[in-house]
């Protein structure tokens, strides 16, 4: 459950409050009574915030919410906090070795070393009974090492690439994070 | 037969917002329209809003609606008595227009060396200043590359360094110190190779804290030239301008009488045809400077469509069918002040980067004298390829202070969410003191920086977006809701 | 139903005298609790941060849904034995909310002697296993045991209770299709490395987390292999190679996030005890806090049951059955979180008729399919010869008959003194209700302290008379106090939860909704048709 969002940058803790007559949301620490009740147009719903009724447009796609409140256009991203677990973990160590998930042979390396690649960039190609797989960047980073060349044969678990991790995100969370 | 006797069918060689502001006049006047599109382009709305939707075939979309060889065979296939350039695209491209005229075709336009003629910065300069209007010093590299930089430094800095065939503001660099002039002139020349195909600059004398005012001009082929006023330009960002209104705020009566008369001069003296637009450069002190002229429909010709209620593109039609102009100088009227801004897939909060998305809901600005010019319709993905103007707000106010109240309001009304958007910034544009004085250059906007900075949410601002954010949160909801009775009840009692 | 009329009068001298008494009697229990749960020494501390390890408290916070109750057993388990060093003994259990999921979470608590697995914690760990069997609740496992504590091995390892009972409920509940996950936070080491193996869904943390039957130095002492812990049964190892566990995280919020997911595919077997239409829940009319005025500050006064019904059950509304009849024994209907139970509680000695009625309601309970709740305070059924010859032996077996062998889910509150053959009747802990909980002020024993060391006392007399002796006056004390301060001792209720005769004492105000969610986790399985003995009438 998201329990996280991120608004202009700035992430705050929403957190359910049970127990009470009408819903109540923690935010950041801070109570408020709130509740949300469609609204007459698509997109449309009324926000019950406190003693206030207002009318807002908001609609969302893949975790980001877009609401137009009084006036004005508003991006608040649902963090997912195991997904940003996860990144963390990887920048922390700072360096991630591809493992060959099956004995095989290396057909092509796309990649050389130093070089800074993004996630979802090829990096190698290998073969393994007759089929061909490819090694992608499972992060942005930068090569540490080419493990294997091409023709190179390899048992299942050998190491193919190690890859650097870029730490830049989490160094802005955690300075975001130091600001608050 | 349509309103517009001879014209029946016209291909409108453009998409998104202009095709369909065009298309909508065509509808209007029962003139078949049709207009360009591209399997990659899917976001765009003319497709659907026109009468015939042209495929052209192309490596991308924007080299297919470049493609002038493809788009003629397609209008003399689809028995087009007229092409609509447009804007942007190839819109001031002379051999375009000369493929039409030679297809048989009309080119809803002047004729294609006039735009030759004015798409040359440095020709139309010379021109101009042979007619006595007075131009900006200036230097051109081409009379003489090896002193260019020499002639550039006697004019004096500031200077600015553009390419003779621009336009948009691309490949355009100021200079204050004469040791930074010798890389701007190879950025500049760079950019206008990339952008223009065309490696050619000039100097030209820049003008500090200058207003950017057009004159609207119409001609027709049998000699009638009229001026339809002027719209200040001056709100810019990037060189590229985002609030346009007519008339011209704050200006003296006679400067704005003599870029008028200036202007139907210039276009007399080109035997100009068809819709055109004289762009003069205000100093302070009410001096003013020809600066170029654009020989198509402007992107802010509706702030002159709302003062004068001329459609502009109805007379463009009609001239080009060979009519003379509906109305003679004497009848054309001026009411009331009319703004426009350009709402634009951009992040004003890092230096106006273009923003990508997917449009998620559009309500457009509903109202007595609003007037919402869009390109763009709801699922469609913004991207990166196309230039990131999304729609146009025009308001029509009885005058200046009206018109400031009601753009306002309505750009506060529209929602457009999926996509960062300028909708918000231009609020605090028209918002701003300086704005609402009629104080506007075109360096607006970066002097105000501070001022027309994202103010912070206030802390209860913020908690109740998060709220709706929460509420309309599937997963965040879900889990609220599977805590079952009596847990939920009990909050976070622990024995 | 009708509200209960309470008869208390809230700012009478009595009552401000109770309640001052109970006061100090729950901060006491609470001072306790609170050591328990968070006093640790600086050097354990020291050492957890050191791995990075969170503490157990803090996990199990991260790991239920936010907002939401979480219901500990016995969080005094062991506070008077191994010198009060296995504080809670070593584990947290509890019910919580989990992804919205009813579940177990049963926490090792590595702060106090590496999690090392105490007899008492070796019972705990049972008992919850035993919960989640019987209220058929999925169970999260957060490991992090260095294993059995050698010194007291004998105490823990060989018996019916004892760890190999963890591993076969472990196997029992998975024959149920009740799910379990486990986290492995630390090492799980020879019988511990059961617990993520037995287990349905097993996350393994990188770097800390280790599964080994053998740790590296008893694989040393064995075959002389020398092997870190990480290559001997690390994440990798068991998440890529051998397949003890099925997810490596590489942090103990990514763990847990992760378990969370886990639990979320998880589905809602429904609660087949409860009816389809629920019953929305109502707060007791009288506040729960004047509790502590009611329970009287000296065990041998008498109070009204009705009074504690009347700030404990919605509402305060209860329909009292046989009102008039075997008036010792109070019971009735009402609802508490909005659930159907019957109460049977204690307004005084068991006599015949009272026998005869708590038998007679505990039929119509199981009739009903209406869960009861037993609320205690007995000091035993009548004794004398006109009670014998009325059969009270045969009465009181009809009560224990009918109780035993009673089919809905039961609940006892100890909500004062348990003693002799009462707390048969009454559904002590070897009756198998689901729970037991006790207030601070609980005694039990097999008869007052006083009682017994009179008894006791006058053994001692009688041998020495029979031997031509008198006893001095101090003698006698001599004789008697021993007797009673262990009889004092062992009848408290801190001694009681020590072992694990309950569920954890809980502040009376907390009955409620202890109860609340002891009657919700009973209601997941289904009740089984009523069978009773033979009844001597």
């Amino acid at each position: 459950m998201a329990t996280e969002f991120d608004l202009e940058g700035l992430c705050s803790s929403v957190l359910p409050v049970h127990g009470q007559d009408a819903l109540v949301l923690s935010i950041d620490g801070r109570p408020f009574r709130v509740g949300l009740t469609p609204g007459r147009a698509t997109g449309e719903v009324v926000l019950e915030f406190g003693e206030e009724r207002e009318r807002v447009f908001a609609v969302q796609r893949g975790g980001i919410h877009f609401i137009h409140f009084r006036g004005r256009a508003h991006r608040v991203e649902a963090i997912d906090a195991l997904a940003r677990a996860r990144k963390r973990a990887v920048a922390e160590s700072g360096e991630e070795s591809l493992l060959a998930p099956m004995p095989g042979v290396v057909v092509r390396v796309a990649v050389e070393a130093d070089e800074e690649v993004e996630a979802g960039d090829l990096l190698m190609v290998i073969e393994s009974m007759k089929l061909q797989t490819s090694i992608r960047a499972p992060h942005d980073g930068r090569v540490a090492e080419i493990c294997l060349g091409t023709g190179a044969s390899f048992e299942q678990g050998a190491t193919l690439v190690r890859l650097e991790t870029r730490d830049e995100d989490s160094e802005a969370e955690q300075a975001k994070e130091r600001e608050r | 037969m349509t309103k517009v006797p001879g014209i029946g069918k016209v291909l409108i060689a453009n998409r998104g917002e202009i095709a369909v502001r065009v298309a909508r006049t065509l509808r209007r006047l029962e003139i078949t329209c049709a207009a360009l599109t591209h399997p990659d382009d899917t976001g765009n709305p003319a497709a659907a809003f026109v009468d015939e939707a042209c495929p052209v075939e192309g490596e991308s979309a924007i080299s297919a609606y470049l493609d002038i060889d493809q788009i003629v065979s397609i209008a003399k296939r689809i028995g087009a008595d007229a092409v609509h350039p447009g804007y942007g695209f190839l819109a001031e491209n002379a051999d375009f227009a000369e493929a039409v005229e030679r297809a048989g075709i009309r080119w809803v336009g002047p004729a294609p060396e006039t735009i030759r003629l004015m798409g040359d910065k440095i020709e139309s300069r010379r021109f101009a200043a042979a007619h006595g209007i007075p131009v900006t010093p200036a230097a051109s590299e081409e009379d003489d590359p090896a002193s260019f930089s020499e002639r550039a430094k006697e004019i004096g800095f500031p200077l600015l360094i553009k390419a003779a065939a621009g336009g948009g503001g691309k490949g355009m660099q100021i200079v204050r110190h004469p040791h930074e002039l010798s890389h701007a002139i190879d950025l500049a020349r760079s950019e206008a190779k990339r952008y223009f195909d065309d490696d050619r600059i000039f100097a030209e004398r820049y003008l500090d804290e200058p207003r950017h005012v057009e004159v609207q001009i119409m001609a027709d082929e049998h000699g009638h030239v009229v001026h339809l006023g002027e719209r200040d330009c001056s709100i810019q960002r990037r060189f590229q301008k985002l609030i346009e209104e007519s008339p011209a705020p704050a200006i003296e009566e006679d400067l704005r009488e003599r870029i008028r008369a200036q202007a139907v001069l210039l276009a007399r003296a080109a035997g100009y045809r068809n819709a055109g637009t004289v762009e003069f450069i205000v100093a302070p002190d009410g001096e003013s400077c020809f600066l170029e002229m654009n020989t198509r429909l402007q992107v802010e010709h509706p702030v002159t469509e709302m003062v004068t209620g001329i459609d502009l593109v109805e007379e463009q039609i009609r001239v080009a069918a060979g009519h003379p102009l509906s109305s003679g100088q004497d009848e054309i009227r001026f009411e009331g002040a009319a703004i426009e801004c350009r709402i634009c897939a951009e992040d004003p909060e890092r230096d106006f980067q273009p923003a990508v998305g997917r449009i998620l809901l559009l309500r457009p600005a509903k109202g007595p004298g609003i007037r919402f010019d869009g390109g763009i319709a709801e699922g469609q993905d913004v991207t990166a390829a196309f230039d990131p103007m999304l729609a146009k707000l025009i308001v029509h106010g009885r005058d200046r202070e009206e018109a400031i109240v009601l753009a306002r309001q309505a750009l506060a009304q529209t929602v457009i969410l999926g996509c960062t958007t300028n909708l918000a910034f231009l609020e605090r544009v028209l918002a701003h003191p300086d704005f609402i004085s009629g104080r506007v250059e075109t360096g607006f906007i970066p002097a105000h920086r501070t001022d027309l900075a994202l103010p912070p949410l206030a802390e209860e601002e913020r908690a109740a977006l998060l709220s709706v954010a929460a509420l309309t949160d599937r997963d965040f909801m879900a889990s609220v809701e599977a805590v079952p009775e009596p847990y939920a009840s009990m909050g976070d009692w622990q024995n | 139903m009708r509200r209960i009329e309470s008869r208390i009068d809230p700012r009478g001298e009595e009552f401000k005298r109770f309640r001052a008494a109970n006061l100090e009697r729950v901060r006491e229990f609470r001072r306790r609790q609170h050591d328990a749960r968070f006093e640790r020494r600086q050097r354990d501390l020291d050492r957890l941060a050191h791995h990075g390890k969170t503490f157990v408290r803090d996990r199990i916070k991260q790991l239920l849904d936010p907002g939401t109750p979480f219901l500990e057993f016995s969080s005094l388990a062991a506070n008077t034995e191994y010198d009060g060093e296995a504080k809670s003994a070593s584990v947290v259990t509890g019910i919580g909310i989990v992804a919205g999921h009813e579940t177990i979470i049963r926490a090792d608590d590595p702060s106090i002697k590496g999690g090392a697995w105490y007899p008492l914690t070796v019972k705990k760990n049972v008992r919850c296993l035993d919960i989640a069997i019987e209220n058929r609740l999925p169970v999260i496992h957060i490991c992090d045991s260095a294993g059995g504590f050698l010194p007291l091995q004998s105490e823990l390892f060989a018996d019916r209770i004892s760890a190999g009972r963890i591993f076969r409920n472990q196997a029992i509940l998975s024959r149920m299709d009740i799910p379990q996950l486990a986290l492995v936070f630390g090492h799980c080491t020879a019988g511990g490395a059961y617990i993520p193996a037995l287990s349905d869904y097993a996350v393994i943390l990188r770097g800390n987390g280790g599964i080994f039957l053998g740790g590296p130095p008893l694989v040393k002492a064995a075959t002389g292999e020398i092997v870190d812990a990480d290559t001997l049964g690390g994440a990798d190892l068991h998440t890529r190679t051998s397949g003890v566990a099925d997810y490596a995280a590489d942090s103990e919020e990514e763990a847990i996030l992760l378990g969370r997911e886990i639990v979320s595919t998880w589905r809602q077997p429904g609660k087949p005890g409860l009816e389809e239409d629920p019953v929305a829940a109502e707060a007791p009319y009288y506040d729960p806090e004047e509790l502590y005025g009611i329970i009287p500050d000296d065990i041998k006064i008498q109070f009204d049951m009705r009074e504690v019904i009347a700030r404990i059950v919605d509402g305060s509304r209860f329909h009292e059955y046989q009102p008039d009849y075997g008036t010792t024994l109070v019971c009735g209907y009402a609802r508490i979180w909005g659930m159907r139970v019957g109460l049977i509680g204690n307004n005084g000695v068991l006599f015949n008729d009272s026998s005869l009625k708590g038998a007679h309601f505990i039929e119509l309970c199981n009739q009903n399919r209406t869960p009861i709740v037993f609320l205690q305070n007995i000091t035993g059924f009548m004794v004398g010869r006109e009670y014998e010859a009325r059969g009270i032996c045969k009465d009181g077996a009809k009560f224990i008959m009918a109780q035993a062998g009673s089919a809905v889910p039961k609940f006892t509150v100890m909500v004062n003194g348990s003693f002799g053959a009462g707390n048969y009747a009454m559904c002590g802990r070897a009756y198998d209700g689901r729970f037991v909980f006790s207030w601070p002020n609980h005694q039990i024993g097999i008869m007052g302290a006083d009682q017994a060391a009179n008894t006791l006392a006058d053994v001692k007399i009688r041998q020495r008379e029979r031997a031509g002796e008198t006893l001095s006056e101090d003698e006698i004390e001599a004789i008697r106090r021993p007797v009673l301060e262990s009889f004092a001792r062992e009848s408290s209720a801190y001694y009681a939860t020590s072992h694990l005769w309950d569920d954890g004492i809980i502040d009376p105000v907390d009955t409620r909704n202890a109860l609340g969610i002891a009657l919700s986790a009973a209601a997941n399985t289904p009740i089984e048709e009523p069978r009773y003995g033979v009844m001597r009438f």
